[in-house]
């Protein structure tokens, strides 16, 4: 089992490597500044003045944060609403509706709830709640409809109550695929997070539009580095290590 | 999960009736539409019911009679028929009223006055999707079905060719933005268009070689799923200082208009993210062809190459074309991201509404959006349909 260890380790040490890059751009000023300095030679301010990069970040993932919690809870309990008795029959389009959710730009969500929550987090956190509730849903639906026949008829022989049969047997054997839909929704929040600077919520995208306007390069990278390494940490995070199932998309 | 047909018609009547319950409720909800001043400031929101006069009541009244004829016991083949088209109806009979509503608004107020749908009337338009969904599970798959499905598009295209709802807020941000709204779009349909071919053609040969040369496939969907998972504002700021200098020191490339903004660096992440789908549906479809048949091919003495191109390549085209849907479907959507970086597109309309809180310039980029999403979506599944003639789920 050597090839097994050694997947291990090299699993870890990246993660520990991402969140080392990670925690070095947001807590060393200095040091991220020489670095964006050498990157981009010719900007006169390189630290971008409003906020700095660790108020920043705390702002990215209480976005996250708050968004992925709320619709956790909220899309796990009506994926189990569409597996009851009473829910069963709108299964179906739960499901149609999830794939029609893909077409909505997250960033018009947040551009249209702005008149009525005015500009900041919330519009962001509403956005991305209605984006993120469906695909976990659809995660719950499919890794509960995935249990083997076998176990569950195991669990009622047993003499299970449903709420048991549920907890100790189908979210055990479906967490692989819920997981895997935790981690596509945590991925999805960090972009669209970012995104929320377009309606004044803070976070990373803050410095990336002001150096877009300002035609200031060091800006730019100092919001798009740590995002990009905040987005790869989580994903290998919750990527089981030597994880290569590669399965089709439909 | 399959299930007997029984159960499955008895479960659209009560997603029927749960959608017609919605709708009717709609038409009561306090922020149906508003008649405003103009274009930033809100007039007092006011039901569908109140808003539309009588045709508020008629919208209702469709409603009633689509719920009440989902639980009555009439034929299956009769409830589908008057179901989907009472469903389809309610939009139509909404925008019809709301278009009329709004004219006689601007008579009476001024000509800067605008008409502006809130949410209670697109929750009437999801209503109506739910019920249409529900109602055509009594019909028998086929042109009939198909027909009373994409009625209800066809009535609101042909409200807006006769000109019934040029009065509503959108259709005047339409009116005031036309030429430029032609430009955009072209421009949005070009990146679309140019992203998802080159998506295409990549995931085609990657997944080709991830197949053919195994020890390679860790290191090709390794480098897709980390460029898959980089924010797109992010990855968009990234490319800015890449494509800048690269342009200062290639002559060619700024020949071509290659610079930090601008369309270079929107095509270059739409297709990033538009490889992924492709190239992981050719490489799952391919690899898990049955050897039987491969076995066969081989045994008749194919060159490798007549086999891929004959055999391998249609039997997995489905699955190839499902990873497009999803290319398509995506990179429509993420195309929005171009109006943020002066790219043009129909994301410039998002942001300048966004920019001045002006709700109707907003639509007029999201539901374009929204519309092409779906037509490419339905589009590209029923040509996988057409493929896949064994395959009757819905």
């Amino acid at each position: 089992m050597n090839a097994k260890r050694t997947q291990l380790v090299a699993h870890w040490a990246t993660i520990a490597v991402l969140a080392g890059v990670t925690l070095w751009m947001t807590f060393d000023v200095a040091g991220f500044s020489a670095l964006l300095t050498l990157l981009v030679p010719d900007v006169e301010t390189v630290v971008y003045p409003t906020k700095p990069l660790s108020t920043l970040m705390a702002e990215q993932v209480t976005l996250v944060a708050m968004a992925s919690v709320i619709a956790l809870v909220v899309g796990s309990l009506l994926g189990a609403v569409a597996l009851s008795r009473i829910g069963r029959p709108f299964r179906d389009i739960i499901v149609s509706v999830g794939s029609l959710s893909q077409m909505v730009p997250s960033v018009a969500i947040m551009a249209l709830a702005v008149p009525v929550l005015g500009y900041g987090a919330e519009p962001v956190v509403l956005a991305l709640v209605l984006y993120s509730i469906l695909p976990i849903m659809l995660n719950v639906i499919a890794g509960i409809e995935g249990v083997p026949p076998d176990a569950y008829d195991a669990s009622v022989g047993m003499g299970m109550s449903p709420w048991q049969r549920f907890f100790s047997v189908q979210l055990p054997l479906a967490m692989p695929v819920i997981s895997g839909g935790i981690k596509n929704m945590l991925v999805i929040n960090v972009s669209a997070a970012t995104m929320g600077a377009v309606v004044a919520a803070g976070g990373l995208g803050m410095p990336i539009l002001a150096g877009f306007h300002d035609y200031n390069n060091a800006y730019i990278l100092q919001g798009a580095l740590p995002a990009i390494m905040l987005a790869l940490l989580l994903d290998r995070l919750l990527t089981s290590p030597g994880e290569l199932t590669v399965e089709a998309i439909t | 999960m399959t299930q007997v047909t029984g159960t499955v018609r008895e479960h659209a009547k009560v997603v029927a009736v749960t959608g017609a319950l919605l709708g009717a409720a709609a038409a009561f909800a306090s922020h149906g539409i508003s008649f405003n001043q103009n274009r930033i400031i809100e007039g007092e929101p006011t039901s569908l019911v109140n808003g539309l006069g009588v045709w508020g009541w008629i919208l209702v009244g469709a409603w009633v009679v689509a719920g009440l004829v989902s639980l009555s016991p009439l034929p299956d083949r009769i409830r589908g028929i008057v179901v989907t088209v009472l469903g389809g109806a309610a939009p139509v009979l909404m925008l019809w009223g709301a278009g009329i509503a709004a004219s006689a608004h601007v008579a009476a107020a001024s000509d800067v006055a605008r008409t502006s749908l809130l949410w209670a009337a697109w929750l009437s338009l999801f209503a109506s999707y739910v019920v249409i969904f529900a109602a055509t599970a009594w019909l028998e798959a086929g042109s009939l079905r198909a027909v009373l499905t994409y009625l209800p598009v066809a009535g609101v295209i042909g409200l807006a060719l006769t000109g019934q709802l040029s009065e509503l807020a959108v259709a005047r941000e339409y009116a005031n933005n036309a030429e430029s709204f032609a430009v955009e779009l072209r421009l949005h349909l070009a990146y679309v268009g140019g992203a998802v071919s080159i998506g295409l053609i990549s995931g085609l040969i990657l997944g080709l070689i991830a197949v053919r040369r195994r020890s390679l496939e860790p290191a090709i969907f390794g480098t897709l799923n980390v460029l898959q998972v980089f924010p797109t504002l992010a990855f968009i700021g990234l490319m800015n200082p890449i494509l800048t200098g690269a342009s200062e020191r290639i002559p060619l490339l700024e020949a071509l208009g290659v610079r930090g903004v601008g369309w270079a660096p929107v095509i270059i992440v739409l297709s990033a993210y538009a490889v992924y789908p492709i190239a992981r549906n050719t490489y799952t479809s391919l690899s898990s062809l049955d050897s039987d048949v491969l076995d066969a091919a081989r045994g008749v003495g194919m060159s490798r190459t007549r086999m891929l191109a004959e055999i391998e390549f249609p039997l997995a085209l489905p699955v190839i074309i499902a990873g497009l849907r999803v290319a398509l479907v995506q990179t429509t959507a993420g195309a929005i991201v171009a109006g943020l970086i002066g790219g043009g597109g129909l994301g410039t309309f998002v942001f300048l509404g966004a920019g001045e809180t002006a709700t109707d310039l907003i639509l007029l980029g999201v539901i374009p959006i929204m519309v092409l999403a779906l037509f490419f979506d339905r589009s590209v599944l029923a040509l996988q349909r057409a493929l896949q003639p064994w395959d009757t789920t819905r």
